[in-house]
């Protein structure tokens, strides 16, 4: 079990097994041991936990590469937000912003950008399934990103107030595109062109408390 | 526009400046005429009533601001590039998140939209159209809270469309 503050930056890393134990602290499941009762005693976390055990909104952000995949979540209440990035699979950044601050930081994990493209028409892609452009097998992953000519996918649950809400979003030289299955008996996906201006108005507009 | 809200971005007036530029300004709002060197017109948005309540986020006044200046007679592409690399400069926490070539009241211009933080705390989000007529370089910012972006982005692309621009006398 691995924890690491910084002092000057208050920055927080932690290991799996220390994550799920501060959840777990968190929601009451059971009492922490070791250097994660050392790091709630410190304070250092307690805005973080706030938003842990009571959210109003929850959110999952996975950005997927040909080289990785990165599963990061979140959790917002009326005044502050959490978010867990994977800095690596087993190393977990953890920081307490306020709400107003989730999209830009959300903008951030999913590389949102202008980008160059030209005139841009839906297209509908077989053989590949949404799912597999965050599969965890190397090979798989790559086929589908590759067969939508797209450097990287990345898709984003949020449960709130408003119900549940799910968007998945390819992007790469030809610029994002949201993404559809649309298979009916065999895999395929609908792209549909969306500017990185819509994809900022949805990351904004997820009702933040 | 019975159906407007407080806080909506509802076209309302048009006004004339000297600089060479029409722009609806919503209803309402507080509009300077050349407030400072530089600055041809700003418009502030009422306060709102949760600012009662609120901290800075809900205190903020979403703005226009409109600039007329002359390019020094750089061409479109320099004089944007030499904007692209100012505003990371001077705005906290400039994120960059969209930019496109578009005409902009007739003219060859584009538009921007960034992310940026307030010297007083408040993620902002900032849409700027910007075109070039002659000698003369136009940009109108719009600056809201960001959590609110979405509720004013049409309102403000609204606005934005009303722009019409002409070449000010003495800029090359």
């Amino acid at each position: 079990m691995r924890v690491d503050v910084d002092e000057d930056t208050g920055r927080v890393r932690v290991d799996t097994e220390a994550f799920d134990a501060l959840v777990a602290s968190a929601t009451g499941a059971r009492g922490p041991g070791g250097p994660v009762a050392d790091l709630l005693a410190s304070g250092a976390v307690d805005p973080l936990l706030s938003a842990v055990r009571a959210p109003s909104v929850r959110w999952w952000v996975t950005v997927a590469g040909e080289e990785k995949v990165r599963r990061h979540e979140g959790w917002a209440t009326s005044g502050v937000a959490a978010l867990r990035l994977a800095v690596t699979a087993d190393e977990h950044q953890l920081v307490a912003v306020e709400p107003q601050f989730v999209p830009a930081g959300l903008a951030r994990v999913v590389h949102l950008g202008p980008r160059k493209v030209g005139a841009r028409t839906p297209r509908t892609v077989p053989g590949v399934t949404a799912r597999d452009l965050f599969d965890a097998d190397e090979r798989r992953r790559t086929r589908a990103l590759r067969a939508l000519e797209v450097s990287f996918a990345w898709s984003l649950a949020v449960d709130g107030d408003r119900g549940r809400a799910d968007v998945t979003v390819v992007d790469g030289p030809l610029g994002p595109f949201l993404v559809t299955d649309v298979g009916t008996g065999s895999p395929a996906v609908e792209l549909r062109p969306v500017s990185p201006t819509q994809l900022w108005r949805s990351l904004v507009d997820v009702g933040w408390p | 526009m019975a159906d407007a809200r407080e806080g909506d971005v509802v076209p309302g007036r048009v006004e004339w400046w000297p600089g060479g530029v029409w722009l609806a300004v919503p209803d309402g709002w507080e509009v300077v005429v050349e407030p400072e060197e530089g600055v041809t017109m700003t418009a502030l948005e009422p306060p709102r009533r949760e600012s009662e309540e609120g901290g800075p986020s809900a205190a903020f006044r979403a703005n226009l601001v409109l600039t007329t200046v002359s390019t020094g007679g750089l061409g479109f592409r320099d004089w944007q590039k030499g904007t692209d690399e100012l505003l990371p400069r001077v705005l906290d926490q400039y994120l960059l998140l969209d930019l496109e070539r578009r005409a902009v009241g007739g003219h060859e211009g584009g538009r921007r939209l960034a992310h940026h933080v307030s010297p007083d705390g408040v993620a902002l989000t900032m849409e700027q159209w910007f075109a070039l007529v002659g000698g003369t370089g136009y940009t109108v910012t719009a600056t809201v809270d960001t959590l609110r972006y979405d509720a004013v982005a049409d309102g403000l692309a609204t606005l934005a469309d009303t722009m019409a621009l002409r070449p000010v006398d003495g800029h090359r």
